[in-house]
Formats: structure tokens, sequence, C-alpha cells
């Protein structure tokens, strides 16, 4: 009986995961870059939605999410632009660029500390309690949005990947900077887009988990699991992002159950070495 | 900005060769030695104190440095070596008896038994390996905070026992302070030692370019393991020093906030360099003591000075030094 | 003419990324103390078979011969230390060393202390590092960059770079010589230099393959020349049969739809230097 709720609570916090390792892979493609702000740019977007809900009590929460998530592509375009592109430009090192995220996601996290306070939140909407019944078991009643936005949120990156033109640019600059550039696409303008999409799908995700938990600035941790996720998946692949976000959801939820809830952390990444033990380029990954 | 940026980058590049770095990194060795050995027995006290911290933090960095910054193996899960080291070293003395000396080369050989370990195990390069040291921290402080029964779980270890060498018991800080700072200036030799010539050149050769390093019959596996082992091993020296200062022992002194500092005093000191190591972990863990009353800013504080550095010092504190002191020795010609 | 021996054989190698065969069965001979030259059009899967005999990548079917020896599966620091080296199409260097540390990475197999020697063994280790630097100067001076020794990589021109790497590579002492693009972004003055040394290095017993763009450069050193297209060889011979085959000219000019497909195999290139 608690089988199918722990399922479906590992099939919703694996939606939560899959959304922020979509983030982390498109940047991963458009930059080439691993940008460990990720899950704190998921962390400030469920802030932002705090101050939303609290400034604007009449808004639905439906609306509530796409706002949070626009709020923080601005933050995220920001940075790309002034902090990551120059850096880029200099020819920078993988490994000053990882420190220079880094450093970023420390500055949101703690800054995030300063803005809202040391104490977890808790979204004072009716959404944070209510329950919905499904198979005669009680679940959050803000799992069918995760999954609608989940749904919705991939189908619209899809459409934007393969139907419109600035989508295929993006795709362009990422796969050949150079070639793109003369056909007419600015590669740090197609950068700073796609790092700021990825900030609003982690702003989004970070919005849609906190009802179901705190809101409080450790939350980038949740953001380290889903690059776990982005990676076992295949960094840089989509679809791939997706499965190793569900991958790591269930697998730490039922892992926590059976083996015990204080390793659940330890359990995500065991999980993720594993899987690259067996395949080192990740579930989606092509061979060689 | 960008200027001032392109200014040091330039200058630290000049005259880096053979003899005359090797000049000038044992100028630096000695001045830093110097310091090292009169500043903090001299003044006493707090000082002491905080000298004590700086020395253990100074080894741990050292070994993250020639990771990272010679040969560009990100590790974010430094702290993770510096606790097995901690709990190595500890759990021996109390429950077995063992004397510190001991101690120390058992802390120093498991936090490079698991170093090897996490790098045989995840045989990754690029991404992979970053993420999966970040993954290792996390397993390791979860051990460490929930195996109750070896570790004391999140309540720690107390009653930490004093350092005993050759029968005699160091019940001071100055005695403390004496074993620390021969442990950190044997280290900072050695490895100045092993940076220049073949060991060092390979493991340079690998954080700059590995297509090229391969290309000259340089075995990069066989270089990454042996870099990793060697960094964790330090880390595994400095974290055994650790509870002997605290006189407590708790898993929240190796979490990721702590392996981010790691990072951040080798990346405020400057990428690469050796000093740069020491200075920044002399900053970063003296000036929050001076600040306590903003004790809440500070990992806020950490963060701006992270990108700041990165910014507008890409070689760090020491690369602008070093630029400065060549600068006035143009101006003196 | 000097000497016919045979150092280097490729027999049937190739090499597959994912459907497409960027090296389709080739087949060399490289004679020793000569100049080997490899051409064809972009994406012909020149670079890829230098990626094969250096050992950056491993052939799928074929076998690599090397002075006697298989090394078709070996790793490239084996071989290197069995005689082959090479250089880069855009010249890699280590950016934050100087010229004279650069060159002093080639000694890397000649020199024997550890871990621990380089720490405790305090004469020894001043002795090998001195005849490290010594012969690193030597090499540079081989080059004509003898006075650029204490100079950043950072501060060297383009052609200054690709001579570095010559150089970093002959410190390796190999016996085979592998040069990708050597003549690319050098003015004709650096050009005919290199081609100078080339001829001097083989004089003293070298040999050198080149894959290469500029027809005259090659025409005028090569002793014997591989033309490849597609994957496969279209040609071999001395300079002089290369230029009368009317194959190697059509692949030059191309048809249309043959540049179509040469676009394609460009892409199937890229991957083979990650």
């Amino acid at each position: 009986m608690n089988f199918s709720l722990q399922l479906l609570s590992g099939l919703a916090v694996g939606c939560i995961y899959s959304l922020v390792a979509v983030g982390f892979s498109m940047v991963y493609r458009a930059m080439g870059l691993v940008n460990f702000a990720q899950g704190d740019l998921m962390m400030i977007g469920a802030f932002i939605g705090y101050s939303i809900i609290v400034n604007l009590p009449g808004l639905p929460f439906w609306l509530v999410v796409p706002l949070a998530a626009a709020i923080t592509a601005c933050l995220g375009y920001a940075v790309a632009q002034s902090a990551l592109w120059p850096a880029m430009q200099r020819g920078a090192s993988q490994t000053y660029l990882v420190l220079l995220t880094l450093g970023i996601g420390i500055i949101l996290s703690n800054g995030a500390r300063l803005v809202w306070g040391a104490n977890p939140l808790v979204y004072p909407i009716p959404l944070t309690h209510e329950t919905l019944r499904i198979w005669d078991y009680p679940v959050p009643a803000v799992y069918p949005f995760i999954a609608l936005t989940m749904v919705a949120l991939i189908a619209g990156l899809n459409v934007l990947f393969t139907r419109t033109w600035i989508g295929l640019s993006l795709r362009a600059a990422a796969d050949d900077a150079q070639t793109a550039s003369v056909m007419g696409v600015n590669h740090r303008l197609a950068s700073a887009i796609s790092f700021a999409l990825a900030a609003g799908i982690g702003a989004a995700a970070g919005v849609l988990y906190a009802p179901i938990t705190f809101v409080s600035a450790d939350m980038g941790m949740i953001g380290i699991k889903a690059f776990a996720a982005a990676v076992l998946g295949s960094l840089g692949s989509i679809p791939g992002s997706v499965i190793g976000g569900f991958v790591i959801g269930i697998g730490e939820t039922l892992g926590g159950q059976l083996v015990s809830s204080e390793y659940q952390d330890s359990l995500a990444f065991l999980l993720m070495i594993g899987i690259l033990l067996i395949k080192p380029t990740g579930l989606m990954g092509r061979k060689g | 900005m960008s200027t001032i940026a392109k200014e040091a980058h330039t200058a630290s590049h000049q005259s880096t060769s053979g003899v005359s770095r090797h000049r000038r990194d044992w100028a630096a060795f000695a001045v830093i030695v110097g310091i090292l050995w009169c500043l903090p027995l001299s003044l006493g006290g707090f000082y002491l104190y905080l000298g004590l911290a700086v020395a253990i933090y100074a080894i741990s960095a050292l070994g993250l440095q020639i990771m990272v910054g010679l040969a560009g193996q990100l590790s974010l899960g430094h702290a993770a070596f510096m606790g097995i080291g901690a709990y190595t070293s500890v759990l021996l003395q109390k429950n077995a008896g063992v004397p510190f000396p001991a101690a120390l080369a058992a802390a120093a050989l498991a936090a490079a038994a698991a170093g090897l370990l996490m790098a045989q195990l995840i045989r990754l390069s690029g991404v992979y390996f970053k993420i999966a040291t970040f993954g290792f921290g996390v397993v390791v402080h979860q051990i460490l905070s929930n195996w109750t029964a070896l570790t004391g779980g999140s309540a720690g270890v107390r009653a930490i026992p004093a350092i005993g060498v050759l029968g005699f018991q160091i019940e001071t800080r100055t005695g403390l302070f004496v074993c620390e700072a021969l442990t950190l200036t044997l280290l900072y030799a050695l490895l100045i030692r092993l940076s220049h010539g073949k060991i060092g050149r390979a493991f340079r050769a690998l954080g700059q370019n590995e297509a090229a390093a391969r290309s000259v019959g340089i075995a990069v596996a066989r270089y990454r393991m042996m870099v990793i082992t060697l960094g964790c091993a330090i880390a595994g020296i400095a974290g055994a020093y650790l509870p002997h200062l605290m006189r407590f022992l708790s898993p929240e002194s190796f979490t990721w906030y702590e392996s981010l500092t790691c990072l951040i005093m080798i990346t405020l000191g400057g990428l690469g360099s050796l000093p740069g190591a020491i200075i920044g972990a002399a900053i970063l863990i003296v000036a929050p003591e001076y600040l306590r009353d903003f004790a809440q800013y500070k990992m806020f504080a950490f963060g701006i000075l992270l990108v700041a550095s990165m910014i507008l010092l890409p070689r760090g504190i020491a690369g602008a030094g070093m630029s400065l002191s060549r600068g006035k020795r143009m101006h003196a010609q | 003419m000097k000497s016919s021996q045979t150092i280097l054989t490729l027999r049937g190698v190739t090499r597959r990324f994912g459907g497409l065969v960027a090296v389709n069965k080739l087949s060399i001979e490289v004679k020793e103390a000569s100049i080997h030259g490899l051409i064809g059009p972009n994406g012909a899967g020149k670079s890829t078979a230098f990626d094969l005999i250096s050992g950056l990548t491993s052939a799928d079917a074929g076998e690599i011969i090397f002075r006697g020896e298989i090394v078709t599966h070996r790793a490239p620091e084996s071989r290197v230390a069995a005689g082959i080296c090479r250089t880069f199409q855009t010249p890699k260097l280590f950016d934050e060393m100087s010229v004279l540390d650069v060159v002093a990475t080639g000694r890397h197999l000649h020199n024997a202390l550890g871990l621990w020697g380089s720490m405790f063994s305090i004469a020894r280790k001043r002795a090998e590092e001195a005849r490290t630097i010594s012969a690193a100067r030597e090499f540079l001076t081989t080059v004509g960059l003898g006075a650029k020794a204490d100079a950043p990589v950072a501060d060297l021109s383009y052609g200054e770079r690709r001579l570095v790497e010559i150089a970093r590579a002959l410190a390796t002492e190999p016996k085979l010589l592998l040069l990708d693009e050597v003549t690319s972004g050098l003015n004709p003055v650096e050009t005919a230099s290199v081609g100078e040394l080339l001829r001097e290095l083989v004089r003293l017993g070298l040999t050198i393959m080149l894959v290469e763009h500029d027809m005259k450069f090659v025409m005028g050193l090569c002793d014997d020349i591989t033309v490849m297209n597609y994957g496969s060889v279209i040609a071999q011979g001395s300079p002089g049969e290369i230029v009368q085959n009317p194959d190697v000219v059509a692949a030059y000019l191309g048809s249309p739809r043959d540049g179509q497909r040469s676009r394609r195999s460009l892409r199937a290139d890229a991957p083979a230097c990650p």
C-alpha cells in the first residue's frame, strides 16, 4: 500500500529533478559550461515565487509559476551576459568556469539567506496542505500541477527547438558556433538566452517543489542531485535528462525506504556512479 | 576592469621558466616559512590559535592546489578526505592507543586509499569526475554523520587525546603548533621540489592540455591517479591535526561548504601557485575571526570574494604580487 | 633512395564513426629516412589516419606495424616510447608554461626519477634537470627559437607556436615524426625555412609523414605521396606520378555532388580529436 504512494512521490520529485536537469543540459550544450549555479537559480525561483504569493495574495498558483520563471530568467540572462560570457570569451579553462559558477551559486544562496532569512519558509497558500485522493490514497494537491507543467514545458521545449526560428538558431549555435555566426546567429545572445531559459525552467521547478517541502537557501542541493540526473542520462541530451531525473527521483525515494532515509542523498550519487560504471556515457549516450 | 585583468594576465606570464622560477619559488618559501615560524609563536595567545588553524588549512589547500591548480583535476569533495584523515587518526589514537605519528601516517594512507578508490572507481574524466567528487563528498559526510557506532554520529567525538610523540605528551598549543609548522614546512618544501622536474611538468602538462600531454608520452591516466592520491593524502594529514585544535570532532567540519572554502582559498591565492594556496588559506581563516560581527555575511562575502578575484585577478594574489614586484624591479633598472 | 627499409606499415586499417567510414582499408608503406606526404581534399580522413598511427584513436580493423612490431592497439604513450611522435593541426602547447618548459615536457620518457625520487634524491634530481633543460635548449635551437627559451608561450606568434610544437616533438627523440598541416598559418619565408629544417632532419635519419594542403610544399619535399579521398586511397607514388594521375586531378577539382559528400565526411572527421 505504501509502495504506490512512495512511487508517486518519487515520480513527483523525479519531475522536479528532470526539469532542473534539462536546464543543466541546455546550458551544457549551448555554452559547453557545467553550471553549478543551476540549483541555486531554482532556489531563487522558489523564493521569488514566495514573494509573489505574499505580495499578490489573489494571484492563482498557475500564474505564479510563469511569473517567477520569467523574473528568474531575467536574472539568469544578466548573470550570463555580465559574468559568464566575458570569461568564456577570454578562453578561460573549464576549471575556471566551474569555479565561477560555484561562486555565483554561493552569492545566490547566501544572498537569498540575507534577503529572505535563514529560516525555511512555507508557501502561505491552501495548495500546501490540500490533498487529493488517488486510488484512495491521499496525495498532495500540487502533484497534478507538477505533472502538467512538466509535460507542458517539455512539449514546449520540443516545439521551440524543432519548429521555431529561435530554437533552431540556438541549436545551430550550440552545435557549431562558428558556422552559425556566419549565418547570422549571435553566439553571445544565443548563449545568454539558453542560460535564461534554463534558469526559468529551474525556477518553475522550484515554485512547483515548494508546496511539498520548505523553501530554504539550502534548496540548491536539489540542483546538484539534478545534475547527477543530467549526467547519468547523458549530459546534453534532453530526453536523457528527463529519464535521469526519474531514475534519481524514484531510485532515491524507494531506496531510501528500503535502506535508510538518512542515506537518501548518498543513494542518488551511488546510483549515478553505478550507472556510469556500466555505461560511461550515460543512459542516452552514444557509444564511443 | 578588463584591462586590469589583462595586465595581470600578461605580467604573470613573463619569465616563468626553469632557473628563475626555481629561485622565485624558494624565495617565496623563505618568506612564508619565516612568517609561519615567527609570527604566531612570538605573538602567542589568540594569534597562536589562528596560526594553528591557518597551518591546518594551508596544508589542506596545498593538497588541493596540486590537484586542481597544477594538474587541473577539479575536486569538489576535498573536505571529505580531511574528514577521513581526522576520523582515522582520532579513532586509532582513542580506541587503539596508536601513537600520533603512526596515526598521522594512517590518516594520510586512509585518505590516499579513499582518493585512489574514488579515482579508480570513477574512471571518468572532465565533467563526470567533478560531479562524482561532489557525490563522494556527500557519501562520506553521510557515513560520518550516520554510522553512530563508529564515529559517534552527528554528536561527534569528544575528549580528543593529546598528541604523544616518542613518549612525550604534547599538551600545550605551542607544542601542537611546532608539530603542525614542521609538517607544513616539510610538505611545502617537498611539493616545491616535486613541482620542478619530470613529475611536476607532467602534472602541469596534464592540467593544461591533455591531448598534447599524451602526444609526448605522458601516461595521463596514471598521472591523474597519482595527483589525486597525493592531494587526498595531504588532505588526510591536514584532517589529522584538526581535532587536536578543536578538541572535538564532528562531521560538520567536513561539509560541502568546507570543500568550497578550500577551493576559494586556492583560487583567491592563485590557481597553480603553492604560496598562493597558503596565502589564500591565511586570508580565509583570519579574516572571519576579525569580522565576527558580520558572521552571517561570511559565505556571501566568500562568494563575492571568489567571483571578484576571478574577474579582477585571474592569477590570484600570488600572480598579482609577482607582477607587482617585477614592475618595481623594472622601474629600478 | 638512400634506404628502402620500411619503418611503418599500415595494412587495411579502417576506422568508422557511427555509420561513416572515416578511414577505409588504408594501406601505406613508409620508407625509413624519407618524407611521406598524405594529401587529399578536406575530410578525406588524413587527420584520422594520423590519429590512428599515433594512437589517439584506435582502428576497427587492420594492422599498424612500426619497426617490426604490431602497435595497432597500443596506448599513445607507448607509441611515443616506440618512437612515433606527432604534432596537431592547430598547435597544442601548454599555454601557461615558458617555451623552454614546453619543450622540456618532450623529455618526459627520457627522465627516470619518479614521485619519491623527485622529492628526495637531491643530487640525482639536479643532474637530471640540468640534462633536461640543456637538451630542451638544444632542440629549441634546432628549430631556430633558441632566443625565445624564456618567453611565455602566450607571447608567441602562430608560426613560432608551430616551431615550438616541432621542437617538443623532436625532444622525444622520435624515429617517425607526424606533422599535421605544418605550414598552415605560416608566411612563405617561414614555410621555406620549415622545409629546410625537415630536409635536414631527414638527412640525420628521421622519417617524416606530412598531412599538407600546400601542394607546392608537398611536391617539392616528399619522396612518396599517398592521396586519400572519402577515407580511401586513390593514388600512391612519387610526386611526379601523382600530379599526372587523373583520379587525383578529379578529386581536387571535384564535381558538385562530390562536394556535398565531402562536406558530410568533414563532419565525420570532427570527433577524431575530442
